[in-house]
């Protein structure tokens, strides 16, 4: 099945895909329970759930509603790590597939956002070059490309690529949107940045050697005694061994 | 099992990993037992169903819709669709791919399903956050809630 259908990418001005979601369990599963009522053999639905709350709980990861009521969620452990720390506690809309007692999430949207802030992970890598790239590696026998079609300018570059020789027109078309994606290149905007620190007053210790040959070879007790007596000489430990100080708290704190 | 009846297959795949799923496997494994077993003593009186419920049980057991009857169902919906999220699942090298949508106007989910051999390579790069202008014709069906292929 052949379908060309046109994508849009949704405008801020578009109401939110999420905009209708229900923000308790109660709320959202009561369209599963119609939906089992109309046929009982759903394996999957679709459900979106808003101001929901991911937290990790004995080594689980669960889906809070305004109310309080939890709900399991079936991921993989990096996938529940990056969308916990997106939401850093906070509530995402969350639209997933409801497998019955569980819910897989499958995209998280923050605030009204018409964007996910994030995906489950295996359909990131659904680019137009990704396909491509696998016939690259397999060869274009074993794996014959999967042709990108657009629309537009670019659909009507890529289309007149001959495709008498596949290896070539594999590599011409990874070349088209090879320089589309470089042309199109936007750095990631960083959301809120530390504020630069306060000015160190504090002199350096000059025995940069001593201390470094301490750090690197002296015995524990040591180590700490020589930043006991640099702080009481009202002084701080020369920036350039800051790396293998910290090594050595970092070694410290294992032990 | 009758590799035509790929839900009825799923089904069963499902009973083995209930059973090994841990405390309270037997109520879970009951549980789906009993489901397959509505569904089977469905496909037996098949006759005596109503007409969208017919179309349930086909689909449920897995055997793919007759485009006639998708289209003599009639029930189309133009729309912008918001792609809500996607979903790929692989069982012996066949790759499935589930676009969900919801209609900005119509507010009706959506199921686009495809299929996909030996790799995952699938037409459209559809994308979460995108919407897509498209006339839907969906499967006839008691809880068209999903279930539904773009024409």
């Amino acid at each position: 099945m052949n379908r060309r259908v046109r994508l849009v990418p949704a405008e801020e001005k578009d109401v939110s895909a999420t905009s209708a979601a229900e923000s308790t369990w109660d709320a959202a599963l009561s369209s599963v329970s119609d939906a089992l009522a109309g046929q009982p053999w759903f394996q999957r639905l679709p459900l979106t759930l808003s101001h929901a709350v991911p937290v990790f709980r004995d080594l689980r990861w669960y889906l809070r509603d305004a109310e309080g009521r939890e709900v399991q969620m079936r991921m993989s452990t990096d996938d529940g790590w990056q969308l916990g720390a997106l939401s850093g506690g906070h509530p995402l809309s969350i639209f997933g597939e409801w497998l019955g007692e569980r819910l897989r999430p499958l995209s998280a949207w923050r605030g009204a956002s018409t964007q996910p802030c994030w995906m489950e992970v295996t359909s990131l890598a659904c680019n137009l070059l990704a396909s491509l790239t696998t016939s690259a590696l397999l060869g274009t026998e074993r794996r014959p490309p999967d042709w990108p079609l657009l629309e537009g300018a670019h659909g009507a570059l890529l289309s007149r690529i001959p495709r008498e020789s596949v290896e070539k027109a594999l590599l011409q078309t990874a070349g088209v949107l090879g320089t589309c994606q470089l042309a199109g290149f936007l750095p990631a905007k960083a959301e809120k940045v530390p504020s630069p620190a306060a000015d160190d007053a504090l002199p350096e210790d000059p025995r940069v050697d001593l201390l470094s040959s301490i750090l690197t070879d002296g015995p524990e007790r040591l180590q700490a005694e020589s930043f006991i007596k640099i702080a009481a000489a009202g002084q701080q430990s020369p920036h350039r061994l800051l790396p293998r100080a910290l090594e050595c708290a970092d070694d410290a704190a294992w032990r | 099992m009758d590799a035509q009846a790929s839900g009825l297959a799923a089904g069963v795949r499902q009973l083995e990993s209930a059973v090994s799923s841990g405390e309270g496997w037997q109520q879970r494994t009951l549980l789906s037992m009993g489901r397959l077993q509505l569904l089977t003593e469905a496909m037996q009186r098949m006759d005596a169903l109503p007409e969208l419920l017919r179309h349930d049980v086909r689909s449920s057991a897995g055997w793919a819709m007759d485009k006639e009857d998708v289209l003599a169902a009639n029930d189309r919906v133009l729309d912008a669709w918001h792609v809500l999220g996607i979903s790929h699942d692989e069982n012996e090298k066949l790759w499935e791919r589930r676009v969900w949508l919801r209609g900005v106007a119509s507010g009706r989910n959506a199921l686009l399903l495809d299929f996909s051999h030996g790799g995952r390579r699938f037409d459209q790069a559809l994308v979460p956050g995108t919407v897509v202008k498209a006339t839907l014709c969906f499967f006839p069906s008691a809880s068209p809630v999903a279930g539904a292929v773009g024409g």
